[in-house]
Parts: C-alpha cells; sequence; structure tokens
C-alpha cells in the first residue's frame, strides 16, 4: 500500500538522515516518483537548513567586540589582584 | 599573509596553533587567552544571536562565556578542542536564559508553527514554488533575509533552540537531548516541526515574489 503525503512528509526527517528502514524507505521513494508536490517538497525541505544558515550567519560587530575585550581585560585584572 | 617589502615577497605567517595558546593561557599569559577569545568570539556571538534572536542579549552571552572560560581554564584538560569547550558552555548559558525568559514570561502560550496543509485523505494540498533546486548556489537578498529572521524569530523557543543546535551549529541529536534536558525523540521532532515551519515561511516568500 502507498504511503500518502502526510505520512511521507511526517517521515522526512528520518529519511533525509538515512534512518529510515529499507521497507518505508521504499515506500516513501515510490510515493515521491508518483507525487510531485512530494517530491517538490522534499527538494525544498532538504533546501531549507542551507538557506537558513546563509540567512542567519552572524557576526560579532567590531563595537561588541571592543566591549568584550575591554571587559575581560577588566575582569582579569580584578582576579589577578584577588 | 604579510609583505616583506624590502625583499619583495610575501612572509607567511603561521599563526599558532589553539592548544598552543591555551597552554600559555593556563600558564597565565592574558594575551594568549585574548587570542582565543579573537578566534572563537563570532561563533559564540552567532550561536547566541540565533537562539535568542537579539544581539543585546547575544553579547552578554559572549561576556559571560569567556568570563567563565577563563576562570575555569585550569580545569580544562583538553579532552576536546577550545573552541568546542567555549562553544558550549556559550550553548548553556543561552538556554539558561531562554529558560528564564519562559519563566519570566509564564503567560506565553507557543502557537503552532507553520505546517503544511493536508485534505482529509492526507494528500498535500500546497503549491510549492520551483526554489528547492539550486537553493545551495543562491546567494540571499535582504528580502528573503529578512523573512527567514522573522520566520526564525517566530518559533517557538523549545522549536528554535534544537534547529539552531542542530541545523545551523550541526551539534550531534544525542548531545543536543542532554543540553536541553529531552528526550531524542523530542529533538527530532521540534527539529522536523521547525523545518516545515521555515520550508513555509520561504515557500510563501517565493510564491508571493512570482505572483
Amino acid at each position: 500500500m502507498s504511503n500518502t503525503c502526510k505520512e511521507c512528509i511526517d517521515l522526512l526527517l528520518d529519511y533525509v538522515d538515512g534512518e529510515l528502514p529499507v521497507e518505508m524507505r521504499a515506500r516513501l521513494e515510490v510515493h515521491m516518483g508518483e507525487c510531485e508536490p512530494c517530491d517538490q517538497f522534499l527538494k525544498t525541505y532538504k533546501a531549507t537548513p542551507g538557506l537558513c544558515r546563509k540567512a542567519l550567519a552572524a557576526k560579532m560587530p567590531e563595537s561588541v567586540a571592543k566591549k568584550l575585550g575591554d571587559f575581560l581585560r577588566l575582569e582579569m585584572k580584578k582576579d589577578r589582584k584577588a | 599573509m604579510q609583505f616583506d617589502s624590502q625583499a619583495g615577497r610575501l612572509l607567511t605567517v603561521v599563526a599558532e596553533d589553539d592548544s598552543v595558546l591555551l597552554v600559555r593561557a593556563q600558564a597565565g599569559d592574558t594575551l594568549a587567552f585574548e587570542q582565543l577569545v579573537e578566534r572563537h568570539r563570532d561563533q559564540v556571538f552567532g550561536l547566541a544571536a540565533r537562539m535568542l534572536g537579539s544581539p543585546d542579549d547575544a553579547a552578554e552571552i559572549a561576556q559571560e562565556t569567556f568570563l567563565a572560560a577563563y576562570r575555569h581554564l585550569p580545569e580544562f584538560r583538553g579532552d576536546s578542542a577550545f573552541g568546542s569547550w567555549v562553544y558550549r558552555i556559550a550553548a548553556n548559558y543561552a538556554l539558561m536564559r531562554l529558560r528564564h525568559r519562559k519563566v519570566a514570561n509564564e503567560v506565553e502560550t507557543p502557537t503552532d508553527p507553520d505546517s503544511p496543509q493536508f485534505n482529509e485523505r492526507g494528500s498535500l494540498l500546497d503549491n510549492i514554488a520551483d526554489w528547492g533546486r539550486d537553493a545551495e548556489g543562491q546567494t540571499l537578498d535582504a528580502e528573503l533575509r529578512g523573512a527567514i529572521e522573522q520566520a526564525s524569530a517566530g518559533l517557538p523557543e523549545e522549536y528554535r533552540e534544537v534547529f539552531v543546535l542542530r541545523d545551523l551549529e550541526g551539534l550531534p541529536y544525542e548531545e543536543i537531548a542532554t543540553l536541553t534536558n529531552t528526550s531524542l525523540a523530542a529533538v527530532k521532532s521540534r527539529l522536523h516541526r521547525a523545518r516545515l515551519a521555515l520550508r513555509q515561511a520561504i515557500d510563501r516568500f517565493y510564491a508571493e515574489r512570482e505572483s
């Protein structure tokens, strides 16, 4: 029996991680081969973490880096005196 | 890389390994510790900013993290890399702050994140925009970046923390379960739901752009 779209989408995390049992994986792949929306869904599901990594990349601003350096130097000095 | 103007050639400056700096820092060399901070501050700040959604909170977490690392230097035996050690300290501080926020904001009711729509027979109802094919090579424009930032900020915190730790920072599931004090099954379920919500937000962005 073939999976429904919902059943397939519920399994995507384990599928992408390669952790689905062989039989379940085969059934899911049969569904994906026959269902274009699900195939498209899988492609976009897989692409999501990479896009988010790019979008949410954060570098410490220079002003914050300076403040961090000043803070640590002060605290280290206090610790050495104590 | 530096340029030797007299000899007219490039000089390669070999940066000292973290482990060398660590030994010096453990012996009391604060300059060596500052170099370690400089190397790892972006990673710590990035983790905290993504988890907490606030640059100000992330800056405070960076201060707490590196101060704790400095004070615990004598106990650090080097079983893991310095960067990994500091990173886990930062993850713990960020998670503690999230917990504190939850306690302080007791009326918060987590909303169910966005997820795909199905008909009564379990068939997918959504029209999926065609953006998955070459996503890796895409350069993000400011609007898409903004849509993803907004969607990430809108995730329930327990979903966002798992998504950040796994998909953005690459920690193993088992470690995330330990850090978040939850089961492996819960970690996977939250991650899946976070991905669905973020995928949905990106899909909506492309659909609106195409229309």
